[in-house]
């Protein structure tokens, strides 16, 4: 690993200033989970870290609407402990506690999961060319290993998957991410928050150099209360999603009145999908009128048929 | 789970709690990664990223300058010695020599002053390869217009026990064949045939500490401090290498974080004592996982297996021919082989056998010892195609091992060699079956599967140990046996308190440490407690003996009459403490008895030991699976394993054990494989790399501990611990063909279970997708 400064912010403005006059070599330090990892493997050589883990971004508080703003410096363990989250937003909690191990939960922030980077293996060996490390280099994925990457919303130059599971449900629950950065605080509904990949794979988000995320905001959706999140994944634990399935629905006299539904493991960022969404709506709850999500014609993974089962059980 | 339990110990028998788990839990205890001594420096490896290639030129003249860097070590540094080593072939220098043989092979080592210095020196040197063309599977390796991994007649090693090595033969490096009777005479006639190829992957070991070792070269001694299963033969191979007397070379053992065979034999040490002699200083090297993911792993291996049976399920022939991917180097491939074929006819009767085992070179990473190697290799080939042959003759799976398993007494091996059966496999097998619910009803896609065979343990049987009583009458067992978490240090204080009449409670057992600690020739191959234990059983009594005939002395009584209990020597009211004894003995507070003991082939009461092996392991599982038609999942939903251990000294710590290697057996069914790409291992860390989480448990593991001692080990015991590996994929393969899913490729994963059932219902299915 590179040498590197370290410096402790003490407010969010603080941080963002420590950032801009530390330059473009510098990171903001989370749990360090995802970062310290990359920089291990050469991949991320920042010259300077700006730790934000103890800023006073730590509350899990009540908005007036009876959403939840959470700080983006609380532990992915204390999120998914907390009694709002476990009664309001199952599928949360769920998600959390199916991602990492105990040990990294209690050091990963929501802010630095919203940021974690791709799983992909070239992406993490720096003897392998890759556009999303390297502009330009090339992406062998499509061709080599690609078992885990994209199956939708992947472009010609990556077909890698955004990995969190915690954000899969944070988009099905329409979150959105309060940014601070040299302008002032703006907000970005997450939806909107992670990119496609396009010809600029090296961009997983849309957020600016300097960009300090600071808080999620979570509105109320009384139905997520009956909600879950089910992750596919090649072992119980310590494995990300080959698929995942955030939902929630609201069913009244056995009818689908509204519903909320996002993929994870399966596109470059964790996808809302709408339009399953509109197909349920109104349909009767049962097995058969769950949706059946054509096989995309552009599949990278082996086989269309696994990707078609795969969505078909994560669509029940 | 236990079974039948001795009566008439005191010790023997209890499952007491474990002497080093206070330590350990309290993280006191020492492995060699949190050992220093006085002026060490650091080691760091550069390993080549090529499979096979040249090496036209390495430049460590910016290396060398940089400060705090004391040596750099490469292949030209080791002219004056002959720097070859591997306990079975001599095949492997000790740091690459113009040439590399797989991706991770040491090509230099710095040593410096810190960790990140070395690291940082590590890029500084400039390495010109020239690639050479690939031989990285077992089918390129054995076209025969493939390159040569090695050239030149075979250099037997210092501990091959294989009696003649034979040539080699292209890239095949070692070929063992088993043959008896007249395999296509006796199946001409044969009612049922089951023939198919099989493929098994490689896997890792998977220590928890991974290879670490210190090393201090003076011209006339090697002091070593190292993660090895087997110090002594360590020793031996250190002494060869460096041209030393066996003791001038010292190697002290702490705790093992686990070894399962990825420590045993000679691994990083030649490399550490090399860089170290360089350096002029102590030297420590402790690998990364990556990195011990290329020191050691199982055997990939592709087998064909042909076997018959008449109209009434009897057996008639097995046929099977297998190449084991060994890598680069031999390191323990010979061995597995042999092993290996010993397993492929399973404990059944035959008409006739023929087994050709192969053991191939490949540009991959060197494949050695693994828990239950060979064993695992060729049971789940072998008992699958015992399902199969049940399926089609419409025989009930248990019936057709009830019909054709051996009994004890008869011969194991087809030509009649070595030690008779000496277990009972039919009444180990039905318990197994009736623990997962063999005769219950199930529902559709649920299968149950049993499996068992035998693992040729024990290695050489020689191995002493000492015991030393102080004059406090506290108690001191030297053994050799390394404690790497499988509980010997314990069961050695109970085997010698047993026969000293005291509790295990004053009994201290030391780590190995060549200098003083008599000969030990491995940890492995299940056999510490039978033969180590055995060694520390005569020792503890010949030191009972002598405090007996102090106490004779004293008393006045023929030594018969006097018992040793609680710690004291007792004639009728009359005690002595053991320190009174010992003071009455030397007429002063001082002395010691000192006895050793020993077990060796032949002679003496191990006579038993030399007809080999000194005992049959028993590899005995039943499972039940539920399969999930949507994802490939297979859930294992009831084991059982068999820990037929003669007697069990620890109960507690054998169902550990029995446990322990259910859970390496089903990972290594289930889930990992070293995914190998153009050579290069990808998936070298453990997200990708998987073994099974304490979630992918089965919802129900029951352990059987069988006690018929027959064992011939102390008060009848016998090794444990590697058995239940060898039977479990067998038992997940045959209970998932149950279920209507016969698999010839490991691991299961959903994916690949998922597209055997496509292609079990294509039609149907093909309708369903489009
Ligand atoms: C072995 C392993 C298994 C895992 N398994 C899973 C899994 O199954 N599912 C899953 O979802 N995740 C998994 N993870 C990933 C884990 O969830 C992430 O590493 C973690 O959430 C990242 O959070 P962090 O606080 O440690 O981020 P860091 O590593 O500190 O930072 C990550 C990135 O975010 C930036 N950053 C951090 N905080 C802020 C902020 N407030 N504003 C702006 N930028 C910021 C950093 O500069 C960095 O670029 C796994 C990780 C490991 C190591
Ligand atoms: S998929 Fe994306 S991250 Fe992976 S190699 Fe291609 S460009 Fe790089």
């Amino acid at each position: 690993m590179r040498p590197f400064d370290y410096e402790r912010a003490e407010d969010a403005t603080g941080a963002v200033a420590a950032l801009r006059r530390r330059g473009t070599g510098a990171r903001y330090l989370g749990g360090g989970t995802n970062l310290v990892d990359l920089m291990k493997l050469g991949v991320e050589t920042p010259d300077a870290l700006v730790d934000v883990s103890r800023l006073p971004l730590r509350g899990i508080e009540e908005r007036p609407d009876g959403g939840l703003r959470i700080g983006a410096a609380v532990r992915n363990s204390e999120l998914a402990a907390h009694r709002a989250v476990r009664e309001r937003y199952p599928l949360l909690s769920l998600a959390l506690l199916s991602g990492a191990s105990g040990q990294l939960r209690n050091l990963a922030t929501v802010g630095g999961n919203l940021l974690q980077r791709t799983r992909c293996s070239y992406f993490q060996d720096v003897s392998k060319p890759c556009n999303k490390r390297e502009p330009g280099s090339g992406c062998p994925a499509i061709e080599g290993e690609h078992r885990n990457l994209a199956i939708i919303g992947h472009s010609d130059s990556c077909v890698a998957t955004h990995p969190s599971d915690m954000a899969v449900a944070l988009v099905a629950l329409d979150a959105e991410v309060e940014v601070e950065g040299e302008g002032g605080t703006r907000t970005i509904p997450l939806r909107e928050f992670h990119r496609l990949p396009g010809d600029e794979p090296q961009r997983d988000t849309v957020l600016q150099p300097g960009d300090l995320i600071t808080a999620v905001e979570l509105p109320l959706l009384a139905f997520a209360t009956r909600s879950t999140y089910r992750k596919v994944r090649d072992r119980a634990a310590f494995s990300f999603a080959v698929v995942s399935v955030a939902v929630a629905v609201d069913v009244a006299d056995g009818v689908v009145r509204d519903c909320r539904l996002a993929l994870g493991g399966v596109a470059h960022v964790p996808w809302r999908a709408a339009r399953a969404e509109e197909a349920l709506r109104g349909q009767p709850a049962t097995e058969e009128s769950s949706p059946r999500l054509p096989a995309p014609s552009s599949s990278r993974r082996d086989r269309s048929a696994t990707t078609h089962s795969r969505c078909r059980s994560g669509g029940q | 789970m236990t079974v039948v339990t001795g009566t008439g110990t005191r010790e023997v028998g209890r499952s007491r709690t474990r002497l080093d788990a206070r330590e350990k839990l309290r993280g006191e205890a020492m492995f060699t990664g949190d050992m220093e001594v006085p002026g060490m420096l650091y080691g760091r490896v550069l390993r080549s990223q090529h499979p096979h290639a040249e090496i036209v030129s390495i430049n460590t003249s910016a290396a060398e300058r940089m400060p705090g860097v004391a040596a750099v070590l490469v292949g030209r540094d080791l002219l004056d010695i002959d720097p070859y080593y591997g306990h079975a072939i001599k095949d492997r220098p000790i740091i690459a020599i113009e040439r590399v043989r797989f991706s991770g092979e040491p090509v230099a080592a710095v040593a410096a002053e810190d960790e990140a210095t070395a690291e940082a020196a590590l890029a500084a040197i400039e390495v010109v390869y020239e690639e050479l063309p690939l031989v990285d599977t077992i089918d390129k390796a054995l076209d025969p217009a493939a390159p040569l991994l090695h050239e030149g007649p075979i250099r037997p090693g210092l501990f091959h026990g294989l009696g003649n090595l034979g040539e080699r033969d292209g890239n095949i490096g070692y070929r063992y064949r088993l043959d008896s009777g007249d395999v296509a005479g006796e199946s001409a006639g044969a009612a049922f045939v089951t023939e198919g190829e099989y493929l098994f992957p490689a896997v890792y070991q998977y220590a928890m500490e991974t290879h670490s070792v210190i090393a201090d070269w003076k011209p006339n001694e090697i002091a070593i401090w190292a993660s090895c299963q087997h110090p002594f033969l360590v020793q031996a191979e250190i002494a060869d290498l460096f041209g030393l007397p066996i003791g001038a070379v010292r190697i002290q053992v702490p705790y093992l974080g686990g070894g399962f065979g990825s420590k045993s034999y000679t691994k990083m040490e030649p490399l550490t004592v090399a860089l170290s002699r360089k350096a002029r200083a102590p030297v420590k090297i402790v690998n990364r996982v990556d990195e011990s993911m290329v020191t050691s792993r199982r055997h990939g291996m592709r087998c064909w297996m042909r076997t018959t049976a008449d109209a009434d399920g009897t057996l008639l022939t097995r046929e099977s021919r297998f190449w084991l991917d060994t890598g680069a180097y031999m390191d323990n491939g010979p061995r597995v082989t042999a092993t290996a074929a010993d397993s492929a006819p399973g404990p059944y009767r035959w008409r006739a056998v023929h087994i050709d085992a192969m053991c191939v070179y490949c540009n991959t990473a060197p494949s050695g010892s693994y828990r239950a190697f060979g064993a695992t290799h060729l049971q789940w080939v072998a008992e699958s195609q015992l399902d199969e042959l049940a399926r089609k003759a419409g025989i009930d799976p248990l019936e057709m091992r009830r019909r054709n398993l051996l009994r004890p007494g008869e011969p194991v091996r087809p030509d009649g060699s070595g030690k008779p059966l000496d277990a009972d496999l039919i009444g180990d097998v039905e318990r197994a079956a009736a623990a997962v619910g063999w005769d219950e009803p199930k529902g559709p896609l649920v299968g149950r599967g049993v499996s068992v065979g035998l693992l040729a343990a024990g290695a050489h049987p020689v191995s002493r140990a000492s015991v030393r009583m102080r004059a406090d009458g506290s108690v001191e067992v030297s053994v050799g046996t390394t404690e790497m978490g499988q509980g010997p240090r314990t069961v050695m204080a109970q085997i010698a308190a047993e026969e000293l009449g005291c509790s295990s409670d004053r009994v201290r057992v030391l780590g190995a440490d060549t200098r003083f600690t008599p000969y030990d020739r491995s940890t492995g191959a299940s056999r510490s407690t039978t033969l180590a234990g055995k060694a520390v059983q005569n020792a503890a009594a010949a030191v009972a003996a002598k405090l007996r005939e102090t106490a004779c002395e004293v008393w006045d009584v023929a030594s018969e009459l006097i018992e040793l209990r609680d710690g004291k020597a007792a004639y009728g009211d009359l005690e002595m403490e053991f320190s009174e004894v010992i003071a009455k003995r030397f007429g002063f507070t001082g002395g010691e008895i000192i006895e050793g003991g020993e077990v060796r082939p032949m002679g003496g009461d191990t006579g038993s030991y030399a007809e080999g092996p000194v005992f049959w392991e028993v590899c005995v599982a039943a499972v039940e699976v539920e399969v999930d038609p949507e994802l490939g999942k297979v859930n294992v939903t009831r084991t059982a394993t068999v820990a037929d251990v003669g007697r069990a000294i620890n109960p507690l710590l054998v169902e550990r054990q029995d446990e322990g290697a259910f859970m390496q057996g089903y990972g290594n069914a289930m889930f990992e494989e070293m995914v190998y790409r153009d050579g290069e291992l990808i998936n070298d860390n453990l997200l990708e790399y998987r073994v099974p989480r304490i979630q992918d448990l089965p919802r129900q593991m029951t352990s059987i501990v069988v006690e018929n001692e027959d064992g011939p080990g102390p008060h009848g015991a016998k090794g444990c611990g590697e058995g239940a590996l060898a039977a479990v994929p067998a038992a997940i393969v045959n209970a998932l063909g149950d279920a209507g899913v016969p698999i010839t490729q490991l691991p299961l994963t959903p994916e690949r279970v998922w597209r055997r059932l496509q292609d079990l219902s294509e039609p149907q299915s093909t309708e369903e997708l489009t």
